[in-house]
């Protein structure tokens, strides 16, 4: 799938660059937990900006669960940042809005990075 | 129901009134029916699993025997009454307590003309049922019942023939499995499924269940927990989400969805944000045609 990745302040910072749907979930999983283990080398946190993302079906929201896991065994804090309004709306209804720190852009991301 | 559920109902409906005054009980009706939001006007209800197939037989086609089998028992007390078969075809989708629970108060089993055919993929559903009657449960045991019995055990795969319908199912992920069924009766098609949890990471596994909900005309699905709660703390307890459903729906290209086994701790009001939230996101995620999303309650008929 269309992806970049970057580090900056010691962050991880990801961006998937299509929806995530049963075409790619397994693309999306597989680029996504490793970062997770990156973020911990570097001492940072993983920051997934969804600017480019429309949608996200239930696959690819497992895939997001799966990496919050992986984080679990570590200091890594995943951030997602840049939701466009129906990627909101569907972080509200499945739940995940209470599983995950939301902010608005990745700059607020990264800001807030720096305060904890 | 709690009585300060009802009492919230009333007020509700006299606070949407608004001290209006109606000339007629028709009028009042329309008001209720047309003007009240779901949890002012009615109730989701509480029984548990139990759904007719009707209109394709002259057979009785039902999918489990929770709690709501009493009142669907004596509904066709009167139906039969009326020259309806007395031959019931009963399709298991497992055997947990909630499943079976309302065998004991299905009246037509004390019935002596009266056969009861039971189809389902385990093979304890008789023991299942006696075990239920025994002495400590229950004070009337199996075999006083008079009804003639026929167990069948279904085998995932093959396609039985049952009052006029085209049977199949498939095996589900839950505590000692279960097993949904796909009805094709008069070129309709009707999907039961319940008591099913998806494994997203699985992908043949959920093909199989697009390739099961195909073009289904109703599928009537577990919509228990959040997507969030189902892969995390909740990760195999059995059931699934309204946004696995709607997902599973669209790609199977079926035509309507509805929400089945709602969490016994939600109240009415959360269970319609719930469907409200189920509809808003089929929509959001809509690409080809609409899928419509109904919500269960106890006594809803959906006419094909």
């Amino acid at each position: 799938m269309n992806w970049t990745k970057d580090l900056r302040q010691g962050n991880v910072i990801v961006s998937p660059g299509e929806p995530v749907d049963h075409e790619n979930a397994d693309d999306f999983e597989s680029l996504l937990i490793p970062s997770v283990e990156e973020a911990s080398r570097s001492g940072g946190n993983l920051i997934i900006d969804f600017r480019n993302v429309d949608y996200m079906t239930s696959v690819g929201l497992r895939a997001l669960m799966m990496a919050a896991k992986e984080s679990e065994s570590t200091a890594v804090k995943i951030l997602v940042a840049g939701m466009n309004e129906t990627m909101r709306e569907i972080f509200h209804i499945s739940g995940f809005e209470k599983l995950f720190v939301i902010h608005e852009s990745l700059e607020s991301a990264l800001a807030a990075t720096l305060t904890t | 129901m709690r009585s300060s559920e009802v009492r919230d109902k009333l007020i509700g409906a006299l606070k949407a009134a608004n001290g209006r005054q109606f000339q007629s009980d028709a009028a009042i009706g329309n008001f209720v029916d047309n003007e009240l939001d779901f949890p002012i006007r009615a109730t989701y209800g509480g029984a548990s699993s139990c759904v007719e197939l009707d209109g394709a037989s002259d057979e009785y086609l039902v999918c489990d025997m929770g709690s709501g089998l009493r009142e669907f028992g004596l509904d066709t007390i009167r139906r039969s009454n009326e020259g309806r078969v007395k031959t019931y075809n009963v399709f298991m989708s497992h055997l947990h307590w909630d499943h079976i629970m309302g065998f004991p108060f299905f009246v037509p089993a004390f019935d002596p003309d009266v056969t009861i055919r039971i189809f389902g993929g385990h093979d304890t559903i008789e023991q299942a049922l006696r075990r239920q009657q025994e002495e400590i449960s229950f004070p009337v045991p199996f075999d006083f019942l008079k009804a003639r019995f026929e167990f069948t055990t279904l085998v995932p795969g093959e396609v039985t023939e049952v009052a006029g319908c085209r049977v199949e199912l498939i095996r589900q992920h839950h505590d000692n499995d279960s097993y949904g069924y796909r009805f094709s009766c008069n070129g309709q098609s009707v999907v039961y499924s319940t008591d099913s949890e998806h494994k997203l990471e699985d992908p043949l596994a959920i093909q199989q269940f697009v390739d099961f909900f195909r073009d289904a005309d109703l599928v009537i699905m577990d919509t228990m927990y959040s997507l969030a709660d189902a892969v995390s703390m909740k990760a195999d307890w059995g059931h699934s989400s309204n946004v696995v459903a709607v997902d599973l729906c669209h790609r199977a290209q079926a035509r309507r969805l509805v929400m089945f086994h709602h969490e016994p701790i939600f109240d009415d009001n959360t269970i319609r944000k719930i469907h409200l939230d189920t509809i808003r996101y089929e929509k959001l995620m809509r690409k080809e045609s609409a899928l419509e999303v109904l919500c269960a309650y106890d006594g809803l008929e959906v006419p094909l």
